[in-house]
């Protein structure tokens, strides 16, 4: 017969619990699966076996698992009712059309700074442009005042 | 009115994100309206992805903003916030613990130990009751 395993990585965390609530139950049995679990994982197939017989064991666990459906009853899990459900709907409609309106809006934006920024190089340039032809200007002055000087 | 994909997609995860939030606040006005402002968080942001764990994480952060409850009968209710997160998304959405712990923003020893914590005093409270 083919042995199953409570432990693998899928339910190791139901392999945890349960380990640690028959741990509360006093029997030396799995006391000592307990014990060895870090060294041998297969010991968890003992475990199960055991389970089934153990009457201790079995009660260790009935009363944890007790314990957690009536936790869960207490916690709510209340659904939407139709009549908001509706508003939402009209909620989330709005919702969308407010970020394709912020999206336009952005993007025309960095449309806008980007114009700006390429008026702001093309001002520079003229800049440059101006300045040098001022440069130009004066030493073409200078030459035509030095030339007039000599004919003088 | 005309409905979108979008928008169809944002009444979906409206409405499975609605009982955690409901969970956290324990009136439905307020556990609409934190729906409603996490949903536009997330639309309005460009750099956030619309996901049910996202919602989550906005209904999380913004619920520590409402004010809180005055009376309540339930013994959930007494629990702290995060407890609550913690036993609902655990218990009623089944989610594994470093889930939880990207949403709630906590690592996930703090997860495991929370989630003890708030069994523990869930069960002490409902202990005259159970």
């Amino acid at each position: 017969m083919e042995t199953t395993y409570l432990y693998s990585d899928s339910n190791k965390e139901m392999y945890e619990h349960i380990l640690d609530q028959v741990s509360k139950s006093g029997c030396r049995h799995t006391n000592l699966v307990i014990a060895n679990k870090d060294s041998n994982k297969n010991e968890s197939g003992f475990l199960k076996s055991h389970l089934i017989e153990c009457p201790e064991c079995q009660n260790a666990l009935r009363n944890w698992e007790e314990r957690i459906a009536a936790i869960r009853t207490e916690i709510p899990y209340k659904k939407i009712d139709q009549n908001e459900l509706k508003i939402l709907s009209a909620e989330c409609y709005q919702i969308v059309e407010q970020s394709k309106e912020l999206a336009k809006i952005n993007r025309e934006v960095q449309k806008s700074l980007d114009s700006f920024s390429s008026a702001f190089v093309l001002k520079d340039l003229f800049k440059s442009f101006y300045s040098l032809t001022m440069l130009k200007g004066l030493g073409l002055a200078f030459i035509v005042g030095y030339l007039i000087y000599l004919l003088i | 009115m005309q409905f979108n994909n979008r928008a169809g997609q944002l009444l979906d995860l409206a409405q499975k994100v609605y009982p955690f939030a409901y969970s956290l606040l324990n009136d439905e006005v307020s556990a609409y309206q934190l729906v409603v402002d996490s949903l536009s968080r997330i639309e309005l942001d460009n750099n956030e992805e619309m996901s049910f764990h996202n919602l989550c994480r906005f209904c999380f952060e913004l619920s520590k903003k409402a004010p809180p409850l005055t009376s309540t009968k339930s013994f959930f209710n007494q629990l702290s916030l995060e407890e609550k997160a913690i036993l609902f998304l655990k218990e009623k959405e089944g989610m594994s613990f470093s889930e939880i712990s990207k949403i709630l923003a906590i690592n996930s020893v703090n997860v495991h130990s929370g989630l003890s914590n708030a069994r523990n005093s869930l069960f002490e409270l409902m202990g005259t009751h159970y």
